[in-house]
């Protein structure tokens, strides 16, 4: 009887460990739940749970992992912060990378965040890439797309070629030129914008009133005449401010066109980014 | 021997007893965070709860307590999903009905009046929740209220003994709202007169005013024989004047019930005491 209830209280001995323990908040146990977290795309808790066992223990591993979810959640001046700091860790060149990553999206083309020095050879490549497509992204010339194009894999250079092919595509009219035609001949400068329907139809307006306009004022309908030639000018006026906005719209459309290309096509090949780099999931 | 295995089972008991108590004890830290309105910290716990519980054994509780959480912090595709997970490790057929209902709550509320209405098609055609069917109808009756069809709303609360009030304010709305047709229609035959059944004197008196001009313009026009002139005046000013008044009177008449139907809710969500959507 002695014996079973000696064992009985032996057997109690772990369980009361268990209770005494921090349950599911002990250091191990947070790690496995951020990193479910981490995975269910979950990154502001991800980030959360991370912080709190790293201000426990504090490991590169885990700042790294802080830093993965505020790129994650496009907090990039915090994951910025966070890559900065392990510059010189073991996972240096990794979040380097990273860094590089973030200027893309900030459109930040300085020379110290586009040319950082890799000793892995596909991290060096990739960060070549990527400081070609922040110069693009800033600034669209051959030099830079010739660039880019040369350090593209055959079936990249296919798909970015055909993005940037037809040059009409980024070259810009002047909004200044087109108001300018406009007031030469109405409707030219929508016409110049490629808007050939407004073009016509503000010809056609404008030349109408100021033709009524002339004929009333010859025929001594001085009230009409001056109806007319309000209306002529006030349609006039809409057309040199229409040109110029047609050619700002032009541009605007052109560039956010292939803006959501090009991003497109970076966004598949993942900014030349390594995803292995970025955290596995199951 | 005997006892080394005694010692294993007993060893084996407590420690579940132990993980049990660790789960319970997370749950309702879950649950007073929420009572707390900390909804972010809920989330956090709940999911946490939903990690650690490898038998699912709270997972309807965990996943409920998410999405509730989800719905008062506005993020209500969240709280779907959740009720969506709660809804599959239900454990009876109440509370399968009451996830399902609250996924109908808050496509109400999110006004996808189609989803909720074939929802709760579904759900009264199912032969477990017959008993159900007044809930249903409530929830129907919600459903037409946010779907701005306060006269069929008034219909459904009307065969429900309990919601006379609901009845009543959905018959008020229904006459307090203006006839979009009726707007348009007295424009048509006097310009400015459907922004005067509307309530906005201004724009009335300036349609009228444009349309009396062009309207004179254009008859002067032929009668001087001017043939040209009073088309160009009559197509190009007078009518698209015309037109503009036409869409003005409806426009104001859109505005002004979508105004009633928003102060309706309003009033409803701050001072209605029965269940809300």
């Amino acid at each position: 009887m002695r014996r079973i209830f000696f064992m009985g209280l032996l057997s109690l001995f772990p369980s009361i460990l268990i209770s005494q323990d921090d349950g599911l908040f002990t250091p191990e146990k947070r790690k496995a739940f951020a990193d479910y977290l981490f995975c269910e795309k979950d990154f502001l808790r991800a980030a959360e749970e991370y912080e709190a066992v790293n201000s426990d223990n504090q490991n590169d591993s885990l700042k790294y992992k802080i830093g993965l979810c505020f790129l994650k959640m496009g907090e990039y001046e915090k994951a910025k912060n966070d890559f900065s700091r392990l510059r010189n860790s073991s996972l240096g060149e990794e979040s380097k990378l990273l860094m590089l990553k973030i200027a893309f999206f900030q459109n930040d083309g300085n020379k110290e965040s586009t040319e950082p020095s890799f000793k892995n050879e596909a991290y060096k490549t990739a960060s070549l890439r990527l400081a070609s497509a922040i110069k693009i992204k800033e600034r669209i010339t051959q030099t830079n797309l010739i660039s880019l194009g040369n350090m593209l894999d055959e079936n990249d250079k296919v798909d970015f070629n055909n993005i940037f092919s037809n040059k009409e595509r980024w070259q810009r009219k002047s909004p200044f030129a087109a108001a300018l035609f406009s007031a030469m001949v109405p409707g030219a400068g929508k016409i110049y914008t490629e808007n050939y329907g407004d073009g016509i139809t503000s010809f056609i307006v404008t030349g109408l009133f100021a033709f009524l306009a002339y004929d009333n004022f010859r025929a001594h309908h001085n009230t009409r005449a001056w109806i007319f030639t309000g209306t002529a000018a006030f349609f006039n006026a809409g057309n040199i401010y229409g040109s110029y906005i047609s050619a700002r719209n032009y541009n605007l459309e052109r560039e956010e066109e292939l803006n959501n290309e090009f991003d497109s096509f970076l966004n598949s090949k993942n900014y030349f980014v390594p995803k292995e780099i970025e955290g596995s999931c199951k | 021997m005997k006892s080394r295995w005694l010692l294993f089972i007993l060893e084996i008991f407590f420690q579940q007893g132990f993980a049990q108590i660790q789960l319970e004890k997370q749950l309702a830290f879950a649950e007073s965070l929420f009572a707390q309105e900390k909804y972010f910290d809920a989330i956090t716990e709940a999911k946490r709860l939903s990690f650690f519980d490898s038998t699912d054994q709270y997972s309807f509780k965990a996943n409920n307590l998410i999405a509730e959480s989800y719905r008062q912090g506005g993020k209500l595709s969240e709280a779907v999903h959740y009720f969506t997970r709660a809804e599959i490790s239900s454990h009876d057929k109440m509370e399968l009905f009451s996830t399902k209902i609250e996924i109908i709550k808050i496509n109400v509320l999110r006004r996808a009046f189609y989803l909720a209405d074939h929802q709760l098609n579904e759900l009264e055609k199912d032969q477990r929740f017959t008993a159900e069917n007044s809930s249903l109808q409530y929830w129907r009756g919600w459903n037409y209220l946010f779907h701005d069809d306060w006269q069929k709303a008034a219909e459904v609360f009307g065969k429900i003994d309990s919601v006379a009030t609901l009845k009543n304010i959905c018959e008020e709305v229904q006459k307090k709202k203006y006839s979009v047709s009726f707007a348009r229609g007295i424009s048509i035959a006097l310009p400015g007169a459907g922004q005067f059944y509307t309530g906005n004197y201004v724009s009335g008196i300036l349609s009228l005013g444009w349309n009396v001009l062009f309207g004179y313009l254009t008859v002067q026009a032929f009668s001087a024989e001017r043939i040209f002139d009073g088309m160009v005046v009559g197509t190009m000013l007078w009518l698209r004047f015309y037109n503009g008044n036409l869409s003005n009177a409806e426009k104001f008449a859109i505005e002004k019930n979508e105004l009633i139907k928003n102060e309706t809710l309003d009033y409803l969500q701050k001072n209605y005491q029965g269940l809300k959507p």
